[in-house]
Order: C-alpha cells, then sequence, then structure tokens
C-alpha cells in the first residue's frame, strides 16, 4: 500500500511542498512510513528536513515541532570532472517512520502535505514521495 | 553499472576508470581468501571513549600513531593510514564503476566489517590483539561533543595522533539539541527497513543522528558539506570517524537487543550472503558476508555493553509496580497519571521484568493496557496491544538480562486504557506452544 507522488518540481533552494494521499488504516495501531527519494548534487551533499502539514516551514522552524517527521543527509562525495554529467547527480532514497504525532496532525486526512526544507545552500529536486504502511518480512502490518 | 572491486581494478589497471575515481583505488590484492574466525580471538568489550582508562588512552594513540607512520613508511601498503581513509572513500559513491553501501541496508554491515578489519590491523600494529575500538557515545549528553583526548594538537609535546585539524570541533563545543530532536528517534524505529535501510533506501539511522555528527564535526552551521568528516570521501581521514562508527553499530546491536523478537534483521539471501572485500591484519585480502558479522562475539571477537541510546538523562528512573496472581501489573497514580500521555521520544519507556523465569525454551506474553481482548481475536489487533515480552532461554539467552518491553512512545496509553480501569497492564502466554508461566522478582517500568 504505497501512496506516492512525482512532484514536478525543479531543483530547489526554497523549500518544496508536495501533497500525497494517505493510505487508508485499518487500526488505530498501523504505522506509516515516509518513502521519500531526493535528487541531490554528489559533490554538494546536503541536509534535508521535513514537516508535514506544515507548509510555511521554514529553515527555522524548530524540529521540536510536532509536525517534524525527520532527516534526510545526503552526504557530500568527491568533485565529479564534469558537473553535467549524470554522475554528478546524487539520488538518495529514504524510508523514516512516521513518529507518533500522527495522532494528532495526519490521522483520519485523506491528503497529507510535506514540506522538505533544504539546509544550508542545498538544492534538492524531490523526485518520489509517498506514504507506505509498514509492514515486517510477510506484508503483515507492524503494530 | 556495478562492478566487483576486482572488476574495478582492472579496469584502473586499463586506463577505463575516470582519472578522479583512481585516487582512492585499493591496491591489487589478488584472490581474497574468505572470512575465517582467527586462531585465538576472544570476546572483549568495546568502551566508550569517556570510559576509557589512561592506559587504554594511551594504547589508542599509539595504535593510530603506528597507522600513520605505516602510510608513511609504505603508501601502498594496504593497512596504512591513508589507505585505511581510502578504503572508505571507494565507497562513497563518487566513483561510477564502484558499488555505494551508503543510503541502503549494507550501510550497517559494510561498516561493521570494516571496522572490525581496522581493529584487527590496529591490534597487530601495536601487538596487542585485546585491542577493541571505543566508541564515541553522543547518545548520551554529557558526550555530545568532541571528546577531549581527540582535541589537543600535542600531548607531551609530540603530535597527537588523534587530531585532525579539518574539523570544526576541536574547541570542544556541544553539539546542538536539534541533532536529537524528541520526535525523531531512529531507536523507535519499528523494522529495520526504517531502521537500517532496505535494497532501495536508507533507514532512520543513517539519515538522522549518523549524518548529522559526520556534517556538524567538520562544520558546526551543518550548512556546508567540509572535509574531513563531512564529506564522504574524505571523512575517514579523521580518527573520530571509526569511534562516530562504532557508536553507531552500538546501536544497531542495541536496537536489536530491545526487541530480540519483534526486531530481525533482513532474512533475504541478497543481503546475508552479499560479500565485501577488505586487507586484514597481515596485508591479506579477505572476503566476508554479511552474514558473517551478525554475531560479533562468536565472529568478530566483540560486543557491547547494554545499554541506554539517545537518552536525555544518564540517570534512569524506575517505578516499581506490584503484580497480582491473574497476571495484572497494577499501576500506581502516579504512573498511570505519566502514561497519560506519549512520552518524549527521547525518552524510551520500558517494561522491565527482572529475573523472568518459564518453564519452556521460550516464553512470549502480550501485554495489554487493562484488560485482554476476548478469547478468539487476534491479541495484535487489539486496540490496547502494547506489545510482547519475550523470555529467551538457549542460544541467545543472557542470565543476567531482564526481559522487557519497549512501550512505544507513539501509543497513548490512556486511549488504550479508557474503556476498561485504565489502572493496569495484563500479560497473557502467546500461543498454545509457549511458556505459560511466567515468574519473576520484580516488574517496573524505566525510564532513560
Amino acid at each position: 500500500m504505497l501512496a506516492c507522488q512525482e512532484p514536478p518540481v525543479t531543483r530547489e533552494t526554497q523549500p518544496v511542498t508536495v501533497t500525497v494521499a494517505a493510505p487508508k488504516l485499518t487500526l488505530p495501531t498501523d504505522r506509516l512510513s515516509l518513502r521519500v527519494s531526493l535528487e541531490v548534487p554528489r559533490e554538494k551533499g546536503g541536509i534535508f528536513r521535513i514537516f508535514a502539514e506544515h507548509p510555511k516551514a521554514g529553515r527555522n522552524s524548530s524540529v521540536e515541532d510536532e509536525r517534524f517527521i525527520g532527516y534526510v543527509t545526503a552526504m557530500a562525495g568527491p568533485a565529479p570532472k564534469d558537473p553535467k554529467k549524470a554522475e554528478a547527480l546524487n539520488q538518495v532514497s529514504v524510508e523514516l517512520p512516521i513518529p507518533a504525532s500522527f495522532e494528532n496532525w495526519g490521522r483520519g486526512k485523506s491528503t497529507i502535505r510535506f514540506t522538505v526544507i533544504g539546509m544550508g545552500e542545498a538544492e534538492v529536486k524531490v523526485k518520489k514521495l509517498g506514504l507506505a504502511l509498514i509492514t515486517d518480512d510477510r506484508g503483515v502490518p507492524l503494530r | 553499472m556495478t562492478l566487483t572491486r576486482r572488476g574495478f581494478l582492472a579496469g584502473a589497471a586499463s586506463g577505463l576508470v575516470p582519472a578522479y575515481c583512481q585516487t582512492c583505488a585499493p591496491p591489487a590484492g589478488g584472490t581474497p581468501l574468505p572470512f575465517s574466525i582467527p586462531a585465538g580471538q576472544t570476546n572483549v568489550q568495546r568502551k566508550a571513549i569517556s570510559a576509557l582508562t589512561a592506559t587504554e588512552v594511551n594504547r589508542l594513540r599509539l595504535a593510530y600513531r603506528a597507522l600513520r607512520n605505516l602510510t608513511n613508511s609504505n603508501a601502498n601498503d594496504p593497512r596504512g593510514w591513508m589507505q585505511q581513509a581510502n578504503v572508505h572513500c571507494f565507497q562513497c559513491g563518487g566513483n561510477p564503476a564502484g558499488s555505494d553501501i551508503h543510503q541502503s541496508w549494507f550501510f550497517l554491515p559494510w561498516h561493521r566489517a570494516y571496522l572490525y578489519y581496522h581493529e584487527r590491523i590496529l591490534g597487530r600494529l601495536i601487538n596487542d590483539m585485546s585491542f577493541r575500538l571505543p566508541f564515541w557515545d553522543w547518545d548520551l549528553p554529557a558526550s555530545r561533543n568532541l571528546p577531549p583526548i581527540y582535541r589537543p594538537q600535542t600531548v607531551s609535546s609530540q603530535p597527537n595522533s588523534l587530531f585532525d585539524n579539518l574539523r570544526d570541533t576541536n574547541g570542544g563545543q556541544a553539539m546542538p539539541a536539534s541533532i536529537f530532536p524528541a520526535n525523531s528517534n531512529p531507536m523507535n524505529s519499528p523494522n529495520f527497513p526504517t531502521f537500517g535501510g532496505s535494497a532501495s533506501s536508507g533507514g532512520s539511522l543513517e539519515n538522522t543522528i549518523h549524518g548529522l555528527v559526520h556534517v556538524w564535526t567538520a562544520h558546526r552551521p551543518m550548512t556546508q558539506a567540509r572535509a574531513d568528516m563531512g564529506r564522504l570521501n574524505t571523512a575517514a581521514r579523521d580518527p573520530i570517524f571509526f569511534k562516530h562508527h562504532c557508536n553507531i553499530d552500538r546501536l544497531w546491536a542495541e536496537w536489536l537487543r530491545r526487541n530480540p523478537v519483534a526486531r530481525q534483521n533482513p532474512t533475504a539471501l541478497a543481503w546475508l550472503d552479499r560479500a565485501f572485500t577488505f586487507f586484514d591484519e597481515n596485508s591479506r585480502l579477505r572476503s566476508i558476508r554479511v552474514r558473517d558479522v551478525l554475531n560479533t562475539a562468536t565472529n568478530l571477537g566483540y560486543n557491547y555493553a547494554p545499554g541506554a541510546a539517545l537518552t536525555s538523562s544518564a540517570a534512569p528512573k524506575r517505578f516499581d509496580l506490584t503484580a497480582s496472581q491473574q497476571q495484572v501489573v497494577k499501576l500506581t497514580a502516579e504512573l498511570k497519571k505519566r502514561l497519560l500521555t506519549p512520552s518524549d521520544l527521547n525518552v524510551t519507556r520500558s517494561l522491565v521484568v527482572e529475573d523472568a523465569k518459564v518453564p519452556t525454551a521460550t516464553g512470549l506474553y502480550n501485554v495489554f493496557a487493562g484488560a485482554p481482548p476476548a478469547a478468539g481475536t487476534e491479541a495484535s489487533e487489539a486496540p490496547n496491544y502494547l506489545g510482547y515480552i519475550a523470555v529467551i532461554v538457549g542460544e541467545h539467552a543472557h542470565a543476567a538480562r531482564p526481559a522487557s518491553l519497549i512501550l512505544d512512545p507513539k501509543k497513548a496509553f490512556a486511549d488504550m486504557a479508557s474503556t476498561s480501569e485504565g489502572a493496569f497492564l495484563t500479560y497473557a502466554p502467546a500461543g498454545a506452544a509457549q511458556g505459560t508461566r511466567l515468574s519473576f522478582s520484580s516488574v517496573y517500568i524505566i525510564e532513560q
């Protein structure tokens, strides 16, 4: 059960907000994860903060806000010879557990907005972003 | 495109690899020998840097001095300082002909194997194979700055082999609280993909504290990726790299230890059988599989003491409970009030059963907030289901280790208990083949 969206956004240094469909939860104890793929310049890397239902979030927004989901840290690598080539870009895919505060800002909603904020000069292109039910190896929901 | 290291070496030799990639390519090592447990290897506990004795600190400095000297005497010795740093560089993903173990489920086992061979090389250089790497215990607030022994440029008028001048943190500045957000604690990840990654994605441990401490060490504002620690290709040139990763390695063990039944490593052969190559302490190329590194005490000769991880307080709070013969654990009014709200994610709240004994090999007990569901209802689907405690005897038994259940901070106890009296926990045997009777010396809830 993965609700995924490929947002048509270009690489940005500004916060990027993406709206995704929320999977229907069968039980109150069902847990979700956020699956996100970001494309960043390999040579620069970047630290990204992700907030949910907080489209006005910015670099100064507190990570103690209950709508903070987590970080994506794309560590920088060596500089490529040709910065225009594909290897100059790094696609980072991450799965983060949705925190307990989902009960307060997400439960019952059909769509959820996620805002990705690059810290410093980090540039980002959000390639994919979606919510999925957390399951074990057999596909049984973990609660 | 993915190539093996041997394939890469062949490519490098033929001039097919771009020049920038060759800077961290490993020396040729021939056909790797498969991993085997070294004769005489014993199980020694890795300690926190903050717990090292003066003698152990001196030994650590001597080991890194010898490692640096090796690079000076023979830059091609695969055991030398720069060659060791290049092992990580090679896996950094900047090399289009190589594979990247970052942002995937290989992140944890590859680094474990890397630390293991690095540790053995250091031990050989100081002629002490009982040498073990210490870990940077930044999960405790008191250790959230660069360890003091790494800061000075010289020690007794000699260069400090643990020093790196490409740090922004040699002054002992404290880590920002934003590295440890209350709402995003990787130790609460429910499964391996969200904790340690999957075949196609990285997990929360790598993306939160791991990456943030890397970047912070080299640039405190964390807005730029600076050498050494802040860049994948240079990170291992800083001696603190190995201690930082030792703690990441420890958190993997700790995450599993906290709930060895619910939390499992991947079982896919694509993960278990993936092999990596490293040079050992005798400069022999070794091949080691993921499955070889999973039991560190038996195969790799080290373990970690169970301990708090990512806690906000060094002093745990304990709330003793009383148990009746009806498998009911009564909560005090104070504790009930405390459980009314989900816990701060920097706080781990656990139900602990001390000295648990069961009549069978394994005892599994479901725990509920209030009364258990009616017979015939799947326990884990009950809205007041909290999880289970497992008493394991046999291969994984630890006689002195209490059984514990990490209480999910997501779950508001009050909501689940509101339909019952809400002042007690019950536990019930899980499965007919499991132990039916649980005896213990004490039961309590602990917050760390």
